[in-house]
């Protein structure tokens, strides 16, 4: 129908009449079973012989569930929500759907589970938007294009030694209480700034196995910066069941890839992958699938990188849009060697090592320099960071070896000296509070200055004082640098001459 | 005994048109509540595969009862009347055709929803 036409009422009537007769009424066969037992969240069901695996059912009392183990004469299904009323003999039935999820514009700044219902008390419109199957396969080498793309994280240890681009997957490591959300949260709250005039970045946040009191607290987070607006919260805390836990990346997956492909680009955070693992572990357990090593089942390898896979940066051809991730693994005791962090370690094209000696002892984030890689990143770093950042690493890495052996307190020579005071000068303007991204500007004034050598006259402790306001100071001054900076290009001698005049005079006003 | 050789056995009761009264005595005299209950299992599932059920809440004339049987000549079709509303279901094995008005009813709604 034209816009703006007017239609008769004979005519409009025949137009709905129509649209009536499309309509498919005809009874598509059902495939019934009955339950012959249930317990901790499994129901084994007999029938079903057209059941597919990944197809959901439903129970009498409405009730859904998921086909998870197709046997000769029985299924097993995981129930998706709790039920009093299921008993031996229910009946369920096969609905001849894979589990999705309907996805729209509209899904943004809400706060769903991984079945897509509210936990924000709002509405939730779901009917209008386009179905997502939580299991699908991963965009081909074909469709793809490699990582060119800087996605920044605010964040200065990370955006100079460990860049990541748009489509890689970054894991971040380390065990509890050592920083690893919170990397998250800054990433997610540096893509209000839109950085390098790059493109927005939607943001999915899937929050699996954790305290509700947790999830909470990040969400008002996100809510406090701003951060809503382009992001969406998937959580399945620990009270609910492992069914939900383990379909709660999946969820955020999906959704993903209904933004990734209309061309725009998207990070997702896994907090965390480990607790997804034990959800995974606990539901092959009571399936009674056999047991492998930690008593994870065989597939939990193929569980994680079918779910990173995903993970992708399409070529312009279909539509450019990426999916960015960054799964979070817990570790015991700083032991990267256990079963699920190697896993990971091994999928994903990088990681973030944190550590729980350089936590305590002050340095946040507590990033371990040598142990952190990223494998695609660099391609995606401007060319300024790159050139500005060169030579981090190495102070770093050198610093750390110098001062363990400082320790022993023996005399040290001027160069070795010299080595460790331009390594504590680096390693202090690496710190940096939570909740306070930089922009790329800032994060190239703050570590030319400190590998330049600017800082070595300046006391460790008034390193925090200078970067405070040496940026802003710089911003106002001189305009013309800072638009230099802000280009990505390489900087020519000149340009860092400039650079480090401006870092002196501001050093006089602090000194 | 374990669970495929109880579907054997119960393969085995379902062979012939009659139950071999050696098999029932078998069955009856040596077979436990946990095995009795796995051997009707299986017994029920291949009889269910054999048989046709149609139901509906009205009795179903004799011309459309020959019809249906007519369609399905390798089963045996059993008319159950069983309170489902206006129109038939048929039951095949765990299959289920949904002839009802109440059915058409869903179906239609969901179909104007999508």
């Amino acid at each position: 129908m034209a816009k703006n036409k007017s239609v008769s009422l004979p005519d409009f009537i025949k137009q709905i009449e129509s649209k009536l007769k499309n309509v498919d009424v005809v009874p598509k066969p059902s495939n019934e079973g009955r339950v012959l037992s249930i317990g901790d969240g499994i129901v084994r069901a007999s029938g079903l012989s057209n059941a597919g695996f990944g197809e959901e059912v439903e129970f009498d009392d409405k009730t859904r569930g998921l086909v998870f183990n197709l046997d000769e004469d029985e299924t097993s299904i995981i129930l998706l929500s709790e039920s009093q009323e299921i008993i031996e003999g229910s009946r369920v039935k096969t609905t001849g759907k894979l589990l999705g999820v309907t996805v729209s514009d509209s899904l943004l700044g809400r706060v769903i589970d991984p079945l897509q219902a509210p936990l924000d008390a709002k509405n939730l419109v779901t009917s209008r938007g386009k179905f997502y199957p939580l299991e699908k396969i991963a965009p081909g080498v074909i469709l793809r294009q490699p990582v060119d793309t800087p996605l920044k994280t605010g964040i200065k240890a990370i955006d100079s030694m460990i860049p990541i681009g748009r489509g890689q997957r970054e894991l971040i490591i380390g065990d509890r209480n050592t920083g690893k959300t919170a990397i998250a949260v800054d990433t997610i709250i540096n893509q209000k700034k839109r950085d390098l005039n790059l493109p927005q970045v939607i943001c999915i946040y899937c929050a699996i196995g954790q305290k509700r009191g947790n999830i909470a607290r990040t969400i008002a987070k996100f809510d406090a910066a701003g951060a809503m607006e382009y992001s969406i919260v998937v959580a399945a805390s620990s009270s609910d069941t492992p069914a939900l836990q383990y379909l709660a990346p999946f969820t955020a997956t999906a959704i993903g890839e209904y933004f990734m492909d209309q061309g725009r680009d998207v990070l997702i955070i896994y907090d965390d992958l480990s607790k997804h693992a034990w959800a995974y572990r606990q539901i092959s357990l009571l399936l009674r699938r056999p047991a492998g090593r930690e008593a994870y089942p065989g597939d939990i390898f193929y569980l994680h990188s079918r779910l990173l896979e995903r993970s992708a940066r399409l070529s312009s051809k279909n539509g450019g849009g990426s999916i960015t991730s960054f799964p979070i693994i817990e570790t015991q005791a700083d032991d990267i060697s256990a079963y699920i962090p190697t896993n990971v370690i091994s999928i994903t094209d990088g990681q973030i090592y944190l550590k729980t000696d350089l936590f305590n002892a002050g340095t946040r984030p507590a990033v371990d320099a040598g142990l952190s890689v990223s494998r695609v990143g660099g391609a995606a770093q401007t060319k300024s960071m790159k050139q500005v950042a060169g030579p981090l690493r190495i102070d770093l890495a050198q610093f750390r070896s110098l001062a363990a052996f400082a320790q022993f307190g023996s005399d040290l020579d001027p160069e070795t000296q010299k080595q460790l005071d331009r390594g504590r000068r680096v390693a202090e303007v690496l710190k940096q509070p939570q909740y306070t991204p930089y922009d790329e500007i800032s994060e190239i004034i703050s570590i030319y200055a400190a590998t330049s050598g600017a800082l070595d006259d300046l006391p460790v402790d008034k390193i925090a004082l200078f970067e405070e306001k040496v940026h802003d100071f710089i911003k106002v001054k001189n305009k013309k640098l800072v638009e230099k900076l802000a280009s990505g290009q390489k900087l020519d001698d000149k340009t860092l001459a400039e650079l480090k005049d401006e870092v002196e005079k501001f050093k006089k006003t602090i000194k | 005994m374990v669970n495929p050789n109880i579907k054997k056995l119960a393969k085995l009761t379902a062979h012939g048109v009659n139950v071999d009264p050696d098999v029932a005595s078998f069955v009856l005299g040596k077979l436990g509540r946990r095995e009795l209950l796995a051997y009707l299992r299986h017994l029920k599932a291949i009889n269910n595969r054999r048989t046709v059920r149609v139901l509906s809440q009205e009795p179903i004339s004799e011309v459309q009862k020959r019809n249906i049987i007519k369609r399905f000549s390798d089963k045996e079709v059993l008319f159950v009347q069983e309170k489902i509303g206006d129109g038939i279901k048929i039951q095949i094995n765990d299959t289920i055709i949904d002839y009802s008005m109440h059915s058409y009813i869903d179906t239609t709604i969901n179909r104007l929803k999508e």
